[in-house]
């Protein structure tokens, strides 16, 4: 061996190779924004009042601003709204979806392959796709005004409402291929023995869903309610491209304000300090999550399976 | 003494060649139009800095990319400077502005921006004062229709190039109302003979009368009006209005007074007028609005002057020569009738104070806004730049283009033209007018409450930005607004 | 009866997928059919299901070099700059965060390496919405001089999608049983070898499952590109996004030739490797 794999082999070096980029990436990209974001929060700067190096200390105003601000609180409000509209929508879908893929049958591989398209097109299409698709005078009202006899022509994209419905479908749509990926491997993945041992009981098909696979999937059902949740709580693409975050506010987000208020209006640090209440609210949700999935991890490393 | 004479000689020729070369740099470069001049301007810049050629980073609107690259190619062949430009959405302009003056990278030497940003962006140090170089080039300021260049200054320096007339225009279609028995019709019902509206309950009888849904399908094939109702853009066709009712936004000490009657009641008007719009209104802009109205589907339009490029393009448009280009309509303040045309946009040639080449932006801007190219570029087949010099008047390429009529009216309507509200935190005061103002569009809130909610977002604002500071801004900007109350 | 029974499920299934399959189908289908129409096409009523015209002008105009041309109310953007940086952008990138996420999944796997929290407190970094970091990151950006280059978004792109590597390759790691690695040693071969010999081959399809999940993502990401680029670097998404403000052109053909394109790489990917992608999502939460 060489000088050089020989180092490679020792266990320190093999181990903690690869933790030295990465901590270091994060150390030197991500920490000091974080810090800097800190910083610029307990100031009042505004781009257009001089560097914020000299900016003046003035503690918590922006934050108490940003507590104040009624349309950052409905911001907040609407974006969290939105992920708990989409995510159980997407959720429902995919794992219906999921169960009915089960079993192998004809013309299965057609379906999910069909079914895994939405997640792979870039959400700016989407976008721009939908919203040639929901003019008044679209296909989309077309195909429901054949569906139900009557001229339809919602204005998808110009009314409060209906705006937002179409905001969360688009999530709904293209999302739900990631939900549905994840409860078939969940469902692939299911063990056989405890299935086949309540069959053998002479347990019926729907009691062994509900009290053996169900149980058996709880950490699948975390991990997408997880992943899903954080994702949708940061939508920024759908109401950028589809309405402008109109009509009115209809579906400003909380990621549209925040860049609104950080590069239209120059108010740095009142968007460094909403941002960090944004963390904050998202953290407390996600930390909670968390938890159930190392809850789960660890209770299958204890319990093996049964 | 000979040897020190010889010294002082040598020493002395030295000078006055050394002063002899910078007075010559700080001379106007020779030519007789502003083109020429930025042309030579350019040539010397290179020859100084011992280039062949150079490559200048602009921000460029989307929409601007058409009717400017082709003279921007032609200057380059002159000179050797040339654009690398990237396009950004008209409506982001703003936001990658603020981080240019945030990141001071000097990533773009110029760009095209509206008169809005423009306090901010003096005031965040992105936008460079160009008087020194005005003054050399002799740039055609005089040329240009008075009001338009105030809105490229700030507390008395000159920022920008005006490149853009921008004042709202009305447009109805003649043939509509010259139709067999229209006429009649109308003034039994009206008691007036249809024509160019006066003012604006005038415009929403024409309206009315003119939305025809002759099936009963709910969808009108003739829209009786069209104007913005967009996020971003809706408020700008209320401030219009609101300044014809005789109001301003600010008093002296930058006390809000829109939420008084005349606000209130142009905000209802403004509502009222909507019904007769294509329902699909509060998503579109330009590029829906003119193919709607160039397709013949509206009676009238108020909007930006290149209306008139769609609605005469020779191919494109099913109302060529149907059209009548009117002054804008007012109200009857005080006995008076009062017309205002609000300059809803604009565009503004900016050097940026991080740029690595500002005097050859500087050239490359003069060339763009001299008489000459402008007057090439305001008659263009896609262009969005609108007559705002007195000589477009009389050029006839640019009447060919829009006729003469339409270049005639719109010089008329900017005698009377009224800015934005051109302050620091302009973004901010008139998204939360925006806002507001869509709410009431779309029935969520009384218009009264739009205004009383505006009033007082724009007191935060104020507060939040320094009230002394935006006295004086205000202050200065009332000089932009006009005596006059119709154009004479 | 239960003859019946059973033959009425395959019925109802197939009808209920056909639906979704409707759903999903429908606006791709659609933005396919727009890119073959020429521009009386695109918004007729009632509107028109198959191109009566079909053309391939809407691909010519957004192939041929350039930035962008304009016609009346219509903007036209150019696709072949945007496609080759987000080509390099991503796939640098989500190469770069698999190599380094999955060694690193792979070192806290068999020693615990940074600890037993690791995996989550990396998580937590996902969690953060990326406007939180915009702002700074432009002065941070600056200051390093990583504006508006590759490098500086490759290098974002890697960290944010790092959690997600790790998370993914930590379950196919774990399938790996440590006994035919410690097997392996025994017999005498070095660490470099058990990774290549018995690790890589039993998680390849993991590596690759991994690496088309980051790849989609970052191929999607908008906000952190608008905010660090301007001239040199330009992704597909930002391109699209300048279509999109009520200003730009609704020139519906050519954007849908640019949303073809852009997708088409990604969804070939994703059918090459569906097997893996169904088989791989379970982040070691079960377990044979």
């Amino acid at each position: 061996m060489t000088g050089l794999r020989r180092w490679l082999e020792r266990e320190r070096v093999f181990r903690w190779l690869p933790f030295i980029p990465v901590q270091g990436l994060f150390a030197l990209l991500l920490l000091p924004n974080f810090l800097l974001l800190v910083y610029l929060s307990l100031l009042s700067w505004r781009i257009t009042r001089g560097t914020w190096w000299n900016a003046a200390f003035t503690g918590l105003d922006s934050f108490q601003r940003a507590l104040e601000d009624e349309r950052f609180l409905w911001a907040l409000a609407r974006t969290f709204g939105f992920a708990a509209a989409a995510v159980p929508l997407e959720l429902l879908l995919g794992f219906g979806l999921a169960l009915l893929c089960r079993r192998h049958f004809r013309g299965r591989r057609f379906y999910t392959t069909v079914f895994l398209l939405p997640m792979m097109i870039v959400p700016a299409v989407v976008g721009y796709d939908l919203s040639m698709l929901l003019i008044d005078q679209g296909p989309f009202n077309q195909l429901l005004s054949l569906f139900t006899g009557r001229t339809i022509t919602v204005r998808w994209l110009s009314e409060y409402t209906p705006a937002q419905l179409a905001v969360i479908g688009a999530d709904v749509w293209q999302w739900t291929a990631l939900t549905f990926l994840i409860f078939t491997s969940g469902l692939a993945g299911l063990p056989e023995d405890p299935i086949r041992a309540a069959r053998v009981m002479g347990a019926r098909r729907w009691q062994i869903f509900w009290h053996v696979e169900l149980p058996l999937l709880k950490p699948v059902i975390a991990i997408a309610v997880i992943l899903r949740s954080m994702e949708a709580l940061k939508i920024f693409d759908y109401p950028m491209l589809l309405t402008q975050a109109g009509p009115g506010n209809a579906t400003e987000t909380v990621a549209v304000y925040l860049w609104r208020v950080g590069w239209e209006f120059a108010r740095v640090s009142d968007a460094a300090a909403m941002s960090l209440v944004l963390l904050v609210a998202v953290a407390m949700y996600s930390l909670v999550a968390i938890r159930v999935l190392r809850r789960e991890r660890r209770r299958l490393a204890e319990e093996g399976v049964a | 003494m000979k040897r020190a004479f010889g010294f002082l000689s040598i020493a002395g020729t030295v000078a006055l060649l050394v002063a002899g070369s910078t007075a010559a740099s700080a001379q106007t470069p020779p030519g007789g139009t502003a083109d020429v001049r930025a042309i030579s301007g350019a040539k010397a810049y290179m020859q100084a800095k011992g280039l062949t050629s150079l490559k200048l980073n602009m921000m460029m609107p989307s929409i601007f990319t058409a009717g400017s690259t082709l003279e921007m190619t032609i200057f380059e062949k002159e000179t050797g400077i040339g654009v690398h430009y990237f396009e950004v959405g008209i409506l982001q302009v703003q936001a990658k502005a603020m981080s240019e003056a945030v990141a001071k990278s000097g990533s773009f030497d110029f760009w095209i921006g509206d008169p809005i940003s423009l306090p901010d962006l003096v005031e965040a140090g992105l936008a460079r004062p160009i008087d020194d170089l005005v003054a050399r080039g002799k740039a055609d300021l005089d040329d240009i229709v008075p009001g338009f260049q105030e809105q490229a200054r700030y507390k008395g320096k000159t920022y920008g190039l005006v490149a853009d007339g921008d004042n709202f225009i009305m447009v109805i279609r003649k043939d509509l109302i010259e139709a067999p028995g229209e006429g009649e019709k109308f003034k039994a019902k009206y008691g007036w003979e249809p024509g160019c509206p006066d003012t604006y309950e005038q415009w929403y009888q024409l309206a009315e009368f003119f939305t025809r849904d002759p099936k009963g399908t709910g969808v009108p094939e003739l829209y009786g009006a069209m104007g913005y109702r967009a996020r971003g853009w809706g408020w700008r066709w209320w401030l219009q209005q609101f300044y014809a009712k005789g109001g301003m936004p600010f008093d002296d000490g930058m006390k809000p007074l829109i939420a008084g009657k005349e606000g209130v009641e142009a905000l209802r008007d403004y509502i009222a007028l909507t019904k007769f719009m294509p329902k699909d209104i509060l998503g579109w802009a330009t590029p829906q609005a003119y193919p709607f109205y160039a397709g013949g589907n509206a009676f009238s339009i108020m909007t930006y002057p290149s209306i008139a490029i769609a609605a005469e393009h020779p191919d494109r448009s099913k109302v060529v020569g149907k059209n009548k280009y009117c002054l804008v309509p007012g109200y009857v303040v005080g006995g008076k009738l009062v017309r205002r045309a609000l300059q809803g946009y604009g565009n503004i040639f900016y050097v940026s104070n991080y740029a690595k080449h500002p005097e050859a932006a500087y050239w490359l801007s003069q060339y763009m806004t001299s008489k000459e190219v402008s007057a090439r570029l305001v008659a263009g087949p896609n262009t969005v730049y609108d007559p705002y010099r007195k000589s477009h008047l009389t050029d006839p390429r640019v009447i060919k283009a829009r006729t003469k009529e339409m270049v005639e009216i719109h010089l008329k309507n900017a005698q009377v033209m009224a800015p934005m509200i051109l302050i620091q935190g302009a973004v901010e005061y008139n998204d939360a007018l925006d806002l507001n103002v869509q709410e009431a569009l779309l029935g969520k809130i009384t218009a009264e409450d739009a205004l009383k909610n505006t009033a007082a977002a724009w007191e935060k604002i104020t507060n939040q930005i320094g009230r002394r500071q935006q006295i004086e801004g205000w202050k200065a900007l009332k000089a932009a607004y006009p005596t006059k109350n119709v154009p004479d | 009866m239960r003859r019946g029974r059973r033959s009425l499920f395959p019925l109802v299934r197939h009808a209920l997928l056909l639906a979704w399959t409707a759903v999903t189908l429908f606006p791709i289908y659609w933005m396919v059919m727009t890119s073959f129409k020429h521009a009386g096409e695109w918004v007729t009523w009632p509107p028109r299901w198959f191109p009566h015209e079909p053309t391939l002008i809407n691909y010519v105009k957004v192939l041929t070099p350039g930035t962008s041309t304009f016609e009346l109310g219509r903007q036209t953007l150019k696709i072949l700059k945007p496609i080759g940086d987000s080509l390099i952008v991503s796939g640098v990138g989500s190469l770069l965060a698999v190599v380094l996420g999955s060694a690193l999944a792979y070192s806290w796997a068999r020693f615990g390496t940074g600890g037993r929290n690791y995996p989550y407190n990396i998580l937590s970094i996902r969690m953060v919405p990326p406007i939180v970091i915009a702002v700074p990151f432009v002065v941070y950006f600056v200051t390093l001089r990583l504006l508006d280059t590759y490098t500086g978004l490759i290098l974002v792109y890697v960290a944010t999608c790092l959690p997600y590597v790790i998370w993914m390759m930590l379950a196919f790691v774990e399938e790996v049983p440590v006994e035919l690695e410690r097997a392996a040693r025994l017999m005498g071969a070095s660490r470099l070898r058990v990774l290549r010999s018995v690790v890589l081959p039993l998680t390849a399809s993991g590596l690759v499952v991994t690496f088309l999940f980051v790849f989609i993502l970052n191929w999607s990401e908008l906000l952190l590109a608008i905010t660090l680029t301007n001239t040199e670097v330009s992704t597909l998404p930002i391109t699209l996004n300048k279509f999109q403000s009520a200003n730009e052109g609704r020139d519906y053909g050519p954007q849908a030739a640019i949303g073809t394109l852009a997708t088409l790489p990604v969804v070939v990917m994703g059918f090459l490797i569906q097997k893996h992608l169904l088989r791989g999502f379970s982040f070691g939460l079960l377990r044979k």
